[in-house]
C-alpha cells in the first residue's frame, strides 16, 4: 500500500516538473525557454506555499492540540482556526501591497520556526497568571494570523495580478501540497528538526522569489541555520518547562523523547525519582508507579484467574500489562495503532515491561478494528486498555460493533477486560453507556472498581469461567484491599436506560469534550 | 441571481467540506483508522484535483457531471465498505474513487475562475469548506452516520440546481450544439 502511495507522490513530482515546462492555461504547450523568470518565481512561490502549508499544519495541529489537552472539540477548533487563516489570506490577497509580502514572509519565518517554543511559553505564562482557560481563546485566535494566513495570500494575489493563469498556479500549489505530504511520509521519522530544515528551505525560496536583496537572503539563511542548530535544545527546554509548570511534574523532570507521530505528540519523561512517564498529546498515559495498579487490574488479575495461553492487548503504552500477563506463560500479542508509541514502549519502558527478556510476546502495528476484522486466531484473554473517549476515533473502541468483534475472537473459555476510564456509578453517563454496549454483546458482565485506581473496569464473557469469590481472592492476592464488584444484574440495574454506544450514537463525545474543556477553563480557580 | 453569484462558491465549498469529512469518517470506521487512510484521502483528493485542473478545458462535460461523478464515487465507497468492511486489499479501488471525487474541485476552480476573481472565488469556497467540515462533524456526532449519507447528498442536489441556474442566463459563446453526447457547455468559455 505504501508503495502505491510512494508511486503517486513520485508521479506527482514528475507532473510538477512537466507542469513547470508547460504552464499555459490555454492548452498551448510552451517550452521552458519561453517562460520568463518572473513567471518561474510565481510558480516557485505557490509550489513552496502548498508544501509549507502542509508542513506547518502538521506542526501546529500537534502543538496546539497538546497545549489545549486535545479532545474532539479541540481538534475541530484547531482545524477551523487553521482554515480561517487560509480564508484571511485569500481576503488579504486583493488588498495587500506586494512590497509588504517580504516583510510578512520574514515575520512568518521567525514565528513558524519558533512556533512550538513560543506557543508553549505563552500557555505557560497564561497558566502562571491563573488564566490557562484563556489559551482556548487566544490560541485559536492567533493561529489564523500566525500560522496559515501568509501562504494563502499568494495564489489569488498572483492569479489576479495576471502573473499566470489561475489553473496553472493552483495546479502547482496542489503539487506542492502533495510534495509536502511526501516529506512527512518519508522524512518525518527523522524528527522535527529535519522537517524544519525542509520547511525553511521552502520559505527562504519564497522570500528569494519575492526579490529580497541578496545580503538579506544570506543573513536570513545564516540566522535560520543557527536557529535550527540550537532548536533541539530550545524545544527540549520549553517542553520541560511546560510539563513542570503546567502539569505540575516535579522539578528535575527530564524529557527523554519527544516526537510527532502521524497521530499525536509523544513525550517520554523521566521523573527525579527515576520513574518514567508517557504522555500522548499532553495527556498522561502512564506515570510510573501510579500507572502500575491499573496494569495489575487489567493484566495480572485476569491472568491469575484463567491462566491464558493466548492473549491480546489493545493499546500499547508502557506495555507493562503485557509483561504481567506474559509472566504467567502463554503468548501475548499487542496491537497498537501508533508506531511511535509501540517504539517508545519498547525502548524506554523495558524496566516496566521486560521487553528485552520475554520472548513470548509480539507487537503488531495496526488499527485494532482492522486487526480483529482480519484475524483468524482466538484468544483466551483480550484486554482493552484504550484512551478515554474524548474524540471520535478512540470512542469507536467503546462501541457495540467493536465489542462484537472482540466477542467473536474469544475462545470458549475466553474473557474480555476493559478499562472504563471513569467510575461506574449511577450519575456517570460514559461508564454506564460503555457497560450498556458490553451488555449488548456478552451474557455475563462484572464491573470492578478498585480503590487504588479510582475508576472502573469491565469483565465480560458469555459464561465467565470464575466465581465472584475467586475474583475477590485474585484482587486480594494482587494487594487490592478496597474494591467494589457489581455482577450482571447489578450492572444492568445501574445501566438503566443508558443507550449503548454505536457508530450512530457518538453524541457523548461532544458532551465529554465539552466537560473536559469546561474543567480546563476553571484550572487555577482554586 | 446576485445572491446566487454571491453564495455559489460557498455552497460548493460546503459540499467539498462535507464530502471530505464524510469520507474520512466512513473510511476510518470501516476500512482502517490508520494514517494510511488519512494519507490516501489527502493525496488522492489532491491528485484528483490536479487531474481536474488538467482536464477542465479538455473534457467538455458540464460541471454538474463532475458533481454527479463525485457523489457517485462517494456512495460507491460507502457501498464497498458495506460489502467488504476492513478489506484493505481494496485500497487501490478506494483510491481511484477518491481521485474521481477530487476531479470536481479541480474543474470547478478552473472554470469558475472565468467568472470570479481568484481572491473572491477561493475566499468564498474556503468559507463554505469550513462550514461543511464543522457541520459534518457536529451533525455526525448528533445524528450518527445518517448525517454522512444525507448531508453530502442534499448538498450535491443544491449545488446541481445552483450550477444549472448559475450558467443558464449566460449566452453560449459557441451557439447551439446538436451533438447528442456533448450538450452545449455554457460554463466553458472558448
Amino acid at each position: 500500500m505504501m508503495s502505491c502511495l510512494n508511486g503517486i507522490i513520485v508521479l506527482s513530482l514528475l507532473l510538477n516538473l512537466f507542469q513547470l515546462c508547460s504552464i499555459s492555461d490555454k492548452n498551448a504547450p510552451l517550452s521552458i525557454l519561453h517562460v520568463n523568470w518572473q513567471q518561474i518565481a510565481s510558480f516557485l512561490i505557490v509550489f513552496f506555499s502548498g508544501a509549507n502549508l502542509i508542513l506547518i499544519q502538521w506542526v501546529m495541529t500537534r502543538e496546539v492540540t497538546t497545549l489545549l489537552l486535545g479532545t474532539e472539540l479541540v481538534i475541530l477548533l484547531t482545524s477551523v482556526s487553521y482554515f480561517m487563516g487560509v480564508s484571511i489570506g485569500y481576503l488579504l490577497a486583493g488588498y495587500i501591497n506586494r512590497r509588504w509580502l517580504p516583510v510578512l514572509g520574514i515575520l512568518t519565518l521567525v514565528l513558524h520556526l519558533t512556533l512550538p517554543v513560543t506557543f508553549r511559553l505563552l500557555v505557560t505564562w497564561l497558566d502562571a497568571q491563573g488564566a490557562y482557560g484563556a489559551a482556548f481563546l487566544i490560541l485559536p485566535l492567533l493561529t489564523p494570523f500566525v500560522v496559515s494566513m501568509f501562504y494563502s495570500i499568494f495564489l489569488p494575489h498572483l492569479a489576479d495580478d495576471g502573473k499566470a493563469g489561475l489553473g496553472s498556479l493552483y495546479l502547482v500549489e496542489l503539487v506542492g501540497a502533495i510534495c509536502g505530504v511526501g516529506v512527512l511520509v518519508f522524512l518525518a521519522d527523522l524528527g522535527l528538526q529535519t522537517v524544519y530544515v525542509i520547511y525553511s528551505i521552502g520559505l527562504l525560496a519564497i522570500l528569494i522569489s519575492l526579490g529580497i536583496r541578496s545580503w538579506l537572503a544570506a543573513f536570513l539563511i545564516a540566522v535560520t541555520g543557527l536557529w535550527l542548530l540550537v532548536f533541539p535544545q530550545a524545544n527540549q527546554w520549553s517542553n520541560t518547562l511546560w510539563y513542570t509548570t503546567l502539569l505540575g511534574l516535579p522539578e528535575g523532570t527530564r524529557i527523554l523523547f519527544s516526537g510527532y507521530s502521524p497521530y499525536q505528540k509523544v513525550d517520554v519523561l523521566e521523573l527525579p525519582d527515576g520513574e518514567r512517564a508517557l504522555y500522548l498529546d499532553g495527556l498522561s498515559h502512564f506515570e510510573g508507579s501510579e500507572g502500575i495498579r491499573l496494569n495489575i487490574i487489567v493484566g495480572e488479575v485476569p491472568s491469575l484467574l484463567i491462566k491464558p495461553q493466548s492473549s491480546l492487548v489493545i493499546g500499547a503504552g508502557a506495555m507493562q500489562t503485557e509483561q504481567l500477563i506474559a509472566a504467567h506463560g502463554g503468548y501475548v500479542t499487542t496491537v497498537e495503532l501508533d508506531p511511535m508509541v509501540a517504539d517508545v514502549g519498547e525502548r524506554f519502558f523495558y524496566a516496566y515491561n521486560d521487553m528485552d527478556h520475554l520472548t513470548n510476546r509480539s507487537v503488531v502495528v495496526d488499527d485494532a478494528k482492522h486487526f480483529l476484522a482480519n484475524a483468524t486466531m482466538q484468544f483466551d484473554l483480550i484486554v482493552a486498555d484504550t484512551p478515554a473517549a474524548f474524540s471520535i476515533q478512540p470512542a469507536t473502541l467503546y462501541s457495540v460493533p467493536f465489542y462484537q468483534s472482540i466477542h467473536d475472537h474469544l475462545s470458549a473459555e475466553g474473557i474480555f477486560i476493559g478499562n472504563m476510564t471513569s467510575p461506574f456509578v449511577p450519575g456517570e453517563d460514559v461508564s454506564r453507556r460503555v457497560a450498556a454496549s458490553v451488555l449488548q454483546v456478552f451474557d455475563e458482565v462484572i464491573v470492578i472498581t478498585p480503590a487504588s485506581v479510582g475508576w472502573s473496569f469491565i469483565i465480560a464473557a458469555d459464561d465467565l469461567p470464575f466465581t465472584r469469590a475467586e475474583l475477590e481472592a485474585a484482587l486480594r492476592q494482587t494487594e487490592e484491599t478496597q474494591f467494589s464488584i457489581f455482577e450482571t444484574v447489578a450492572v444492568q440495574a445501574i445501566v438503566g436506560d443508558a443507550p449503548p454506544i454505536t457508530l450512530d450514537s457518538m453524541d457523548f463525545v461532544l458532551q465529554t469534550s465539552l466537560e473536559w474543556i469546561t474543567e480546563r477553563l476553571h484550572w487555577g480557580d482554586d | 441571481m446576485k445572491l446566487l453569484r454571491w453564495i455559489y462558491p460557498s455552497l460548493v465549498g460546503m459540499l467539498l467540506g462535507l464530502l471530505q469529512i464524510a469520507l474520512f469518517f466512513q473510511l476510518a470506521f470501516t476500512l482502517s483508522s490508520s494514517v494510511r487512510t488519512f494519507l490516501m484521502i489527502t493525496v488522492c483528493w489532491l491528485v484528483g484535483s490536479v487531474t481536474g485542473i488538467r482536464v477542465a478545458r479538455h473534457l467538455l462535460w458540464p460541471l454538474n457531471s463532475f458533481v454527479v461523478l463525485a457523489i457517485l464515487a462517494y456512495f460507491a465507497c460507502v457501498l464497498l465498505l458495506g460489502i467488504a468492511p476492513f478489506d484493505t486489499e481494496l485500497w487501490p479501488i478506494y483510491a481511484g474513487f477518491i481521485v474521481l471525487i477530487g476531479l470536481f474541485p479541480g474543474v470547478f476552480f478552473v472554470r469558475l475562475g472565468d467568472y470570479y476573481s481568484a481572491q473572491v472565488l477561493f475566499f468564498r469556497e474556503n468559507n463554505g469548506f469550513i462550514i461543511g467540515l464543522v457541520s459534518g462533524t457536529i451533525f455526525f456526532l448528533l445524528f450518527g452516520r445518517s448525517a454522512l449519507w444525507t448531508m453530502p447528498m442534499l448538498m450535491a442536489g443544491v449545488v446541481i440546481l445552483c450550477t444549472t441556474a448559475f450558467f443558464q442566463p449566460l449566452p453560449h459563446p459557441k451557439g447551439d450544439n446538436d451533438d447528442p453526447f456533448f450538450k452545449p457547455l455554457m460554463e466553458i468559455k472558448p
